[in-house]
Order: C-alpha cells, then structure tokens, then sequence
C-alpha cells in the first residue's frame, strides 16, 4: 500500500510561497484504483508527482507497506523507487526520440538478459497490445494512442505495485482513449497493480476507479467510493464539477 | 521523409551545391596541395622579390621570391588541420564540463554553472592571448589556448540544453525506473543534444580559423618555416602598397573557408532538423476550379441571408514532395443567431477550415474557394482594403489561448478600447467607455476596476471572457471560436459556452464553434458539421447526433466518449486504427480502413456528400439508420454490431 501522509508541496519561497499541495493524505492499495479529479491547477498531479520524488515534499511523508521514506533523495536500485511507476500524460514527451521501443521498455527490465530480454519486452508488448514486431520502431512511427502504450509497457516492465497515470488519454483524440482506458483496466484486474489513476474528466474518473478523491485550490475536498461520491457528493465543489460535465443526451 | 532523401533533398538546393561545392574544394586544396606544390612553394626566386601580379605569379611574390598563390593553396591544410584542432578540443572539453553539472546533481553542479558563466562572460581573445603567452608562441600554444577560450561557449551550448533534456519527461521516466545517472546522460542527454552541438560545432569551425589566422597574424600563432593563411597575412601586409595581392590571397583564403562552414553549419540545421525553407515545391494556382452552379449544394439554393457562405473550400499546403489539401471541398453557411459546430480529431482540418474562413491561411498554405461570402459580399471580388475593413468589423476571432489575442503589456481596457478606435475611429474616452461596457456584457464583475488591470491579472477563464469581450467591440456578424474552452477547466467552460449563447441570442452574431469535443458541441450548438480527414463526412442537427447520426464515424465518435451514464462493467466503445494523415489519402472512403461497415465500393470510390433525409447531409455509401435498424443497401456486415466488431479490433489503435 501506497500511502501519501499530510504531503504539502510549496512553490517559491517566503511570503510569496504557495502551497501547491496543501496537507493532503491519500492512500492507494494494490488491487484497486483511486480516481482522483481536480482542475488544473489543483494540485492533482503535483501530489503524485510528490510521491514519486519529480517533486519536493516541504513536509508530511511518503510511505510504502508502512516504511517512510522520502522519495526525492532516494539513490538508485532503491528498493522503494520500482515499485512504483510513473506513467505521464503526453507520450510525445515521454519517450526519448531516438530510442527504439524496445529500447525503451528494455530500461525498465532488471535481470534477464539476451533471449530472456527480448522475450520478455515481446510479452510486455502483447500486454499492451502491440505487435512484438514493432520493437524497433521509433516513437515517431507510432500514433499517440500508440506511444501510451509504449510508455504503460515500460513502467509495467519494472514489475510496480502501484501505477500512477497522470492525465494519460488527455493528449489523445477521443477515438483512441477507450481503447487506453480498457487496456489500464484490463492490465488492473490481470496483475493486481493499484492505480491512482490521475483525470480533469469526472466521467473518465467515474468510469475507471473504485474510490475518487476531489482536489481543489490543494486540497482534499470529497473522498470517498464511487458511487457515494457521484450520486451523494458531501462538498459544494463536488455537486459543481458534476453539473458541469457536458452530455450528449 | 528519411534522413538520407532528406539530406539528398537539401543537398541539391542552391545552398547545398554551393556548400558541397565549397567543402570539397577546401578537401581536395588541403590534401593535395603540400604534396604537389610543396616544393614549389618554398621555391625562392632571388630574382622578383615582392613582384606584384603577373601570368607566372598571379598574386604576385614574397619578400622571398616565393610564389604567394602556391603558398596560399598549401597553406590550406595548416589552416584547416589548426581550425579543427581547436574546435575538436574545445567540443570534448565543453561537453564534459557542461554535462557535469548533470551528473554531480543540483548542489554540485551549481558551483560548476557559477564558473562557467564567468568563463562565458570573459572575452574569448583576450582569453586565448593571455594563455598563449603562458603557453609560448607555436602552433600548438595557439592551439591550446584558443581551444580553451572556445570551450566555456561550447559548455554553456552543452549545458543549455542538456538541462532541457533532463528535464523532459522521459528522463524522468528512466530515474524512476533506476536508470543511473550516467546511463541517463550517455543514453538520453548527450544523444538529444548532439544535433545543436554538431550543427554548432561547425560553423564554430569558421570562428576558429579566424582566431587561429588572427593568432599567427599577431606572431603568436605558426612559426616560420611553417606558415598558414595568418602568417602569410603579417608577412604581406608590411607590402600592401607595393603589391597587394600578397595580403589580398590569404584574407580571400580565410573569408571563403570561414563562410564555407557557416554555410555547412545552416545546411546541416536544415537536413538535422528537417525545415523546409521556401524550397519546396509550391502549390501553383491549383487548376481552374468549377464555378459556384457546377458544386451541387447539398442543401436548397441561396437563402441569401446567410452571414457566412463558404462554398468548396480546400487548402492546399506545401508538401514534403508535392503539395496536399488538408481541407478539400468544405462548404460552410451560417444564418444570424445560429451556432454551428464543426467537431473532428486533430488532424481533420477543422482548424485550418475555420483560419480559412476568417481569410487567416498565410504563405505557404494557399485557401480556395468557389464562394466566400460575408453578410453576403463575396471577399474573393472586394478590394483588400474593403475586404479588410469587412472582416475587421464583421467578424470576431476567439482561441484556445486567449493569451495569443490579448497583449500582456497592455492594460485589457487599453486593448480592447484600441479595437473601436481603429476600425471606428472612435475617440479615446467613448471607446474605453465601450470596452468597460464590453467587459460587463462579458459578465466580468466590476468592470471598471478590471479594465484597468493587465491580461495577467486574470484568471484563464476571466482572460478567455476578455478576449471574447475584444471581438464584441465592433458588433460583429460572425464569432469564430476555435476550441475557446479547451484549455479551460469544466466548471469554466460551461461559463464560456453559456457566455457564447447568450451573445448570440441577444446579438443574432452567427457562432462557428470549433471543437475535439462533440460533447462541448452538442451541448452549445444547433447544427453539427463532423470532419474526417479534411472533408465533411456529415452534417447534422445536435438533436440527432446521439439517435440519428448516419455515418459510422459520428456514430463511433459519439460512442466513444464515457458519460455519467456509461456502463462501467463494458469496455469503453473506441475506433480502430488511426486517421490517415490527409498527405496519403486512400482512394476511397477516408474511414474505410477503420469502418466495421466498410466493403469493396467503400475502399474504391470515395462517396460523395448527399442529403440524409434527416436535415443533414452524409458522405457514406452504406449511411446507418436512425437507433439500430440495418444500414441501407446492406445486410451482411450490419448484422453484427458495431461495437462488438470495434472492441475485438481494438489492438491496433
């Protein structure tokens, strides 16, 4: 289990400092996905940025199976960096451009070499649902939809136990997001990976997770399971979010 | 295009002839010339000391009878070899001080930065002088101390942009994985900063010859016997008016070679980075196209009051080979008051439509249509003058970045008061009244007060409020808006889409609403115009868009997006494949190789845009039916169901 407690992020110093995340705790467990939805701006990715290190804790702890630890100075082959994994929201950036997928999923690999390896990175792709033999493509051979999977691959090939999805179909056109939505729940269910799956888009959310937490202006406004939080939202800013998604009917 | 027809490409522009030319010329003169004319070079001729030009000596003798051309021309390789010591040393020694930052981490590398930016902001010749006293004279003191004065740019070069990598995504991908840090800067970095290096280092290779020559030139640099193009220089000049060519052959010798690698240094941009500066093939004046009569309408002829009237469209880009339409044959009218919604995928030509309805498509892309029409005045026939006052007044522009319409440096009622004083020529006072007026009507709260303040003052959605209220400044006809809510939050947008029907209702300004989002569409607009590949494939009333639509895509785009309704125990409904990109258009219908329905006439013949009977028009050979029933014309593939078909496909996206 992942546990974020009392994270605060500031930005800037003295009296001109904000506090992009403010006193928030949030726990994921294996086995389950954790929405979390909140404007831009509202500290929703700067809290899971927190928790993997990409950005500086001003205070709280980051805990994983109930050991702290604090990502941001954590060395290399720590045992605590690798399970969890990081997945972002724009695949344009997110892959180096001159490395070749398999390349890339092949950083995420410990161990097996030679045969093992290249068995190994043509499994991953199966998994992800691209063809073994794109392995030496490069990024920009590939569509968008494409190139999320290639980054899925590579943060699953480093085996996590928990997955953090930043924003990841908000980059591609709306055709192909379903098609990464299934997949994330689809590799969900099949490994037991906890996701905090990170979206602006309270449908999506809706639909992929379990459990959602809100944020707003930093803060942790509504948490709760699914359902409770569509059909009973407690905090004002919940009940405005869910007027405001557009439908087709 | 491929890196090797890429480089074939630029390499027959004029730049690149001259540039290979050039080069190879330098090449051939450094290999072959000691060798061949060596002796000669040094041959003295005690009888026409400092001769000036003649048919035996074309740039005349030295102060030693030496024949000036000769040694010029066997100079080269001294010169060059000189040049390329200094910027090969330089390169290594910048790329490993600049990279250590990276590696050392931020505490470290700070102290590392610090020193670097004083070496950078020490004078570079000053430098090499000073060290080449230290060194002593010689070629290779000049060397040495001129590669060190080079080296603080090349690290600064290094540094710049290997902090960029390093902060790009995939470098934080590879940390989290454990990637070390020296396989990040092997692996990632130094790959992805190699092409500004190398393209820098060689035109760098100009400076360096310069410097290199100015070094000799000063008595610090090569040492006679030996001799490059600096030392013949000092050697020369003392004669410059008994025979100038003397000095005359080395100073042309450097400016060539230096200009040279400045010229391989922007043709290796070119080839590196892929740009197409005015080289490629333009679109010509695409041929006589069919007159208005000739393009079949879908819908009943001329209502005539129509605000916008756009009739077969297309915009023609430069390709990398020959030029493409990624807009073809679009037809485009809107009546006052109405709001028209044109959705589609990055990529469908929906944005480049709207520019070319606003007369926005600027070289190289080149718009063409049948009819343009505004408040019913054909733009193609008007003088630009009027043309320009028609579209300035009649027609608002609003984008997704409202930063791009608003000038940071400009107090927002100061901008838009700016709007009705040109085009009106109203004077200072009413116009700022308007803009206050303007920005109330925008519902910004104390408008006063607001309109004094600066564009970053306010909040985005605040912002895209201002640069709406901008387009209402001059009452106009038509409000184009090009995804305005798509960088704004949900709460936001439903603000922002609430504000544009407001305006229109209470205005009667027809609104062209461009959008990824159909929803965003369905809920604002009342006509929806769905682009596939840059053509039309449909157009409908909302209404219809969920029950009615006819045509696979807009049936599949609907579809695929997840509402609070959706089921969350069923895969999410997508579409298979990709859209073509509209350079490589298939021959027949753009969505086929996606479309569960698609057969053989579909993968032919493109359909063309008809009349659905619904108040719409499809471009479909097989158009579905309203909720269910079996498509037209068809009964085999129908039967099983779309999303069925669409969901066992779905690897390939």
């Amino acid at each position: 289990m992942l546990e974020l407690r009392n994270v605060v992020v500031t930005y800037g110093y003295g009296r001109r400092a904000v506090r992009a995340v403010d006193d928030v705790s949030l726990a994921v467990a294996a086995n389950s996905i954790v929405g979390l939805v909140g404007e831009s701006g509202s500290g929703k990715s700067t809290l899971a940025k927190a928790a993997v290190g990409l950005a500086p804790l001003a205070s709280g702890a980051i805990a994983w199976k109930d050991v702290e630890f604090n990502p941001a100075t954590r060395s290399r082959g720590d045992l605590i960096s690798r399970p969890l994994q990081y997945v972002f929201q724009d695949p344009y950036a997110s892959l180096n451009p001159r490395m070749s997928v398999g390349a890339s999923i092949s950083e995420g690999l410990r161990g097996p070499s030679g045969q093992a390896r290249s068995g190994r990175i043509a499994e991953l792709l199966e998994m992800v649902r691209l063809d073994p033999s794109d392995v030496n493509k490069l990024p920009r051979q590939l569509s968008g939809g494409q190139r999320q999977r290639v980054a899925i691959a590579r943060a699953l090939a480093a085996d996590p136990q928990i997955l953090i999805a930043d924003e990841i179909t908000s980059a591609l056109d709306v055709s192909v997001q379903g098609a990464v939505l299934n997949l994330l729940k689809e590799i969900q269910s099949r490994t037991g990976v906890g996701i905090l799956f990170i979206s602006h888009n309270l449908a999506v959310v809706r639909y992929m997770a379990g459990s959602i937490a809100v944020m707003k202006s930093g803060q942790l406004v509504e948490y709760g399971p699914t359902e409770a939080v569509i059909e009973r939202p407690s905090h004002p800013y919940t009940r405005r979010l869910l007027e405001a998604v557009p439908s087709m009917a | 295009m491929s890196w090797s027809r890429r480089t074939r490409h630029h390499l027959s522009s004029p730049l690149g002839i001259v540039t290979a030319g050039l080069l190879l010329l330098l090449l051939v003169t450094a290999i072959l010339a000691p060798p061949l004319l060596g002796d000669r070079a040094d041959e003295i001729v005690v009888g026409s000391l400092q001769s000036g030009s003649s048919a035996e000596h074309p740039f005349g003798t030295d102060a030693l009878g030496r024949d000036v051309f000769t040694r010029t021309l066997v100079a080269t390789r001294m010169s060059l070899v000189l040049a390329l010591l200094v910027v090969a040393i330089g390169v290594v020694a910048g790329l490993i001080i600049g990279a250590v930052p990276i590696v050392l981490g931020k505490r470290a590398g700070r102290v590392v930065v610090a020193g670097l930016n004083l070496m950078v902001a020490f004078p570079g010749l000053l430098l090499a002088l000073f060290l080449a006293m230290i060194f002593g004279v010689g070629a290779r003191g000049a060397v040495l101390s001129m590669s060190i004065a080079f080296a603080p740019s090349f690290a600064r070069l290094t540094h710049t942009t290997a902090s960029g990598i390093a902060n790009a995504d995939y470098v934080s991908a590879a940390r989290l994985l454990g990637v070390s840090r020296w396989r990040i800067l092997t692996r990632h970095v130094i790959p992805n900063i190699s092409e500004p290096l190398i393209v820098n280092m060689t035109s760098q290779v100009g400076a360096a010859l310069l410097s290199i020559s100015a070094l000799s030139y000063l008595g610090f640099g090569v040492q006679p016997p030996s001799y490059d193009w600096g030392r013949m220089l000092s050697d020369g000049l003392p004669a410059i008016y008994t025979n100038p060519a003397a000095a005359l052959a080395p100073c042309i010798t450097i400016v060539v070679a230096g200009l040279t690698f400045v010229l391989a240094g922007e043709l290796l941009t070119q080839i590196l980075g892929g740009h197409h500066h005015g080289h490629l093939r333009m679109p010509s004046r695409l041929s006589r196209r069919q007159g208005p009569e000739a393009a079949a309408p879908t819908r009943s002829a001329d209502d005539g009051d129509e605000v916008l009237r756009l009739d077969g469209l297309t915009v023609t880009m430069p390709g990398e080979t020959t030029p493409f339409s990624p807009v073809t044959d679009v037809s485009l009218r809107i009546r006052p008051g109405e709001i028209v919604g044109l959705v589609g995928e990055s990529g469908s030509g929906k944005s480049l439509t709207a520019m070319a309805a606003a007369r926005l498509i600027s070289y190289p892309g080149l718009a063409e249509a049948d009819v343009h029409r505004i408040k019913g005045q054909e733009l193609r026939l008007m003088r630009s003058r009027d043309r320009e006052r028609l579209l300035g007044t009649s027609l608002a522009m609003v984008f997704q970045d409202p930063m791009s319409s608003l000038n940071p440096t400009l107090k927002v009622g100061r901008q838009l008061a700016e709007v009705a004083e040109t085009h009106e020529g109203l004077g200072r006072r009413d116009a700022w009244q308007r803009a206050v007026d303007r920005l109330s009507a925008v519902l910004i709260s104390s408008p006063e007060v607001r309109a004094k303040q600066y564009p970053m003052e306010f909040s985005g959605g605040m912002r895209q409020r201002a640069s709406i209220a901008m387009g209402l400044m001059a009452q106009p006809a038509l409000i184009i808006a090009d995804e305005p809510t798509t960088a704004l939050d949900v709460t936001v947008q439903r603000e922002v889409l609430n504000l544009l029907q407001r305006i229109s209702e209470q205005t009667a300004a027809a609104v062209l609403l461009i959008s990824h989002d159909i929803a965003v569409v369905a809920e604002t607009a009342s006509r929806v115009l769905v682009m596939y590949a840059g053509r039309v494939v449909e157009e409908l009333p909302v209404s219809g868009l969920v029950t009615d639509a006819a045509h696979p895509y807009t049936r599949a785009l609907v579809a695929s997006i997840p509402d609070m309704s959706t089921d969350r125990s069923q895969p999410l409904a997508s579409i298979p494949g990709r859209p073509p990109h509209t350079a490589q258009l298939p021959a027949g219908c753009a969505f086929a190789p996606r479309c569960g329905y698609a057969d053989d006439q579909c993968l032919e013949h493109r359909p063309e845009l008809v009349d659905s009977g619904r108040g719409g028009a499809v471009a479909c050979w097989h158009p579905l039916l309203p909720a269910g029933r079996a498509p037209q014309g068809m009964a085999g593939p129908a039967s099983v169901p779309a999303s069925a078909r669409r969901v066992a496909a779905e690897g390939e996206v």
